[in-house]
């Protein structure tokens, strides 16, 4: 087991930008529940609890200085979700945005998904730097022309206009989720992605929005039995057929949905044996996963509980290859954390572009650093 | 990294109260009580439970809680019951695996065993109970008890097909003082709550609206039928003041629709 704080010499962490307000007072809506970069890094989607969506792109690198990484401005700022309220169950729907991803790019244009509790949205982000103009039957202002006054067949031209950014929504994949959805992830193929909620996991195609397929189902017949639920969930980068979901016991559930179609039976169940001389009353609850992220190798899991982040080889169930203890001076607080909440706080993890660096949110730095790589 | 000072990792719930050094500090791991904790588990299941906004996993955490402080305290009333009775070594230390209310083990992922037991609180550094447990296990008795009920917030509905897991939640279960105190497992009967579309494809309408005043809508009275939105109808017979505009055009659609299937 490492211990975290052991910093690589050749990482330098600072703060290169700060966005938004660094006011102590800031409304509910404001604040700020996803983040997520496109593949490139060439975006940045931020989602916060009014149901806003904001992206940031990343200035161009200059000739002058090619080494100093471009900054990020404001891109495009649109309402992705709505407040609701469903009146048949009497129950608000929040607009928070739980969950951003990314489509692999494929044609000029960005398209990202984004969801609350309930529904996913498909957003298609593209830009617009030209307009038409000269047409035969519509005037500069759109409004038709009189037909007496058009003698003349013109061609229209496209001419060049301030650069415009437009964001449209393509698809609502709604109405398939009883519990709120905790996670979203594109598959490999590019065709299909999935939902998670608290106990069902659902699979889609992007392109169709009235059906989606149920694909894990932990639901227990009587809801008294109910223990555990579903956290998060995510495809392998590279094999379509392959899913993994994280529990609130800590377990890791590797799917292969050529098995079955309901991939209740896992193919690999990862689940670190408890330590006799290290348990604590409040174990169970410190060891719900928050977030599960695949390396970009694919060999490679990264689990986010309470107290540590763990490193899981995908060859290896039976115990994680890396522990790193993220606050272990909380564990004579847990009491405390327990009675304001805090406890019950969610964190993220992620792995940055060669596998390298292990980064995860915390309570007080944004980014721990010097890990060992991973490649 | 530059010492900035604004505070990164704020959030509504981390504002500092005055006490907290105090409690902090009379809360370590020694000390704190078995009432306590489970007063604190209690208030925080029941203020999830009649929360707009459920949180099931947050819920299912603390009712694992509930639990574990349940099969506690109840094996140490077994003990000290042993050790009044005789002066004999205590028993071995059961399992302080989570139970149901039929004494079996809960299972993981509501399929599986679960693993292996957690830390008994008695044990050091946790000797959690303390106090007269007798009182206090009867005093959870009536608080799980209490607690079932008041979980059961949601309106029951008219009917329940067994067949489909979708519709409904349980039933509230009665009380019985005979019984062994039940875990606070009926909570989840309020998360289990019906797909919209479900109540709408039920074939049996009429009992659905037969609480609704639809003269209205009698074409005699020289009221067009259809022409008043459909929703009016099941608000009077709520009571409810009028909700906040609604996104979902689908469910008004299929209100609209049997509607006019009701008045012809």
């Amino acid at each position: 087991m490492r211990r975290a704080g052991s910093c690589g010499s050749d990482v330098q962490w600072c703060f290169t930008q700060v966005k938004g307000t660094t006011d102590l007072d800031v409304s509910e809506a404001d604040i700020i529940s996803t983040v997520e970069f496109n593949h490139t890094g060439e975006l940045l989607a931020t989602g916060d609890k009014g149901g806003r969506v904001v992206i940031f792109q990343r200035e161009q690198e200059t000739k002058n200085q090619p080494h100093r990484q471009g900054e990020y401005n404001v891109y495009s700022t649109f309402q992705s979700h709505e407040p609701e309220f469903d009146y048949l169950k009497s129950l608000e729907i929040e607009e928070k945005i739980n969950k951003i991803r990314w489509l692999p790019q494929q044609n000029a244009a960005h398209f990202l998904l984004s969801t609350n509790d309930k529904t996913i949205k498909l957003w298609k982000v593209s830009e617009r730097d030209k307009r038409p103009e000269g047409y035969n039957l519509k005037d500069e202002e759109g409004r038709m022309k009189d037909l007496s006054t058009v003698t003349v067949l013109q061609v229209p031209v496209l001419k060049p206009m301030d650069l415009m950014v437009e964001v449209t929504p393509r698809k609502i994949f709604a109405n398939a989720h009883t519990y709120h959805i905790n996670s979203i992830s594109v598959n490999s193929d590019c065709e299909t992605y999935m939902s998670a909620d608290d106990l069902r996991i659902n699979l889609w195609h992007l392109g169709i929005t009235d059906r989606s397929f149920n694909i894990v189902d932990i639901k227990p017949v009587d809801m008294e039995e109910l223990t555990e639920v579903i956290t998060a969930a995510e495809f392998h980068p590279h094999h379509c057929n392959l899913l993994v979901y994280s529990s609130s016991k800590g377990t890791l559930r590797l799917c292969d949905m050529r098995a079955a179609a309901l991939c209740d039976k896992h193919a690999k169940l990862f689940e670190e044996p408890e330590d006799p001389s290290n348990r604590f009353f409040f174990s169970e609850i410190t060891s719900s996963v928050s977030d599960v992220k695949f390396s970009h190798s694919g060999r490679y899991m990264m689990t986010r509980d309470y107290l540590t982040v763990k490193v899981w080889d995908l060859n290896m169930e039976t115990k994680p290859i890396e522990i790193y203890q993220i606050h272990d001076y909380l564990r004579s607080k847990l009491c405390s954390l327990y009675e304001n909440d805090c406890i019950f706080d969610k964190f993220e993890c992620a792995w940055n572009g060669s596998d390298r660096l292990l980064l995860n949110s915390d309570f007080t730095i944004p980014f721990k650093p010097g890990f060992p790589e991973y490649s | 990294m530059a010492a900035i000072g604004f505070p990164l990792g704020k959030g509504v719930k981390r504002k500092r109260h005055e006490d907290d050094g105090q409690t902090a500090a009379a809360c370590t791991p020694q000390t704190f009580h078995c009432g306590t904790l489970l007063d604190i588990s209690l208030l925080k299941l029941h203020q999830n439970c009649v929360l707009a906004e459920r949180n099931l996993h947050r819920s299912v955490l603390i009712a694992n809680t509930l639990r574990r402080l349940q099969a506690e305290v109840h094996w140490e009333n077994g003990r000290n019951e042993m050790l009044n009775k005789m002066p004999l070594p205590p028993p071995e230390k059961p399992t302080s695996q989570p139970v149901s209310k039929m004494g079996e083990e809960i299972t993981d992922l509501n399929n599986n065993l679960a693993r292996a037991p957690s830390p008994s609180l008695t044990e050091p550094p946790f000797c959690l109970l303390s106090g007269n447990d007798s009182s206090l296990s009867s005093a959870i008795s009536t608080i799980l008890q209490d607690l079932d009920f008041v979980e059961d917030l949601s309106p029951p509905p008219d009917q329940a097909s067994p067949e489909d897991d979708h519709l409904l939640p349980l039933k509230p279960a009665s009380p019985d003082p005979r019984a062994e105190p039940k875990p606070p497992d009926s909570i989840f009967a309020a998360f289990e709550i019906a797909d919209s579309d479900d109540f709408l494809i039920d074939g049996s309408l009429d009992a659905i609206f037969e609480d609704i005043d639809t003269s209205m809508y009698d074409v005699q009275q020289g009221f067009p039928a259809g022409a008043c939105p459909t929703i009016q109808p099941i608000k009077a017979s709520r009571g409810t003041p009028s909700a906040k505009p609604h996104n979902s055009r689908t469910d008004i659609t299929e209100l609209e629709n049997l509607m006019d299937l009701l008045v012809g």
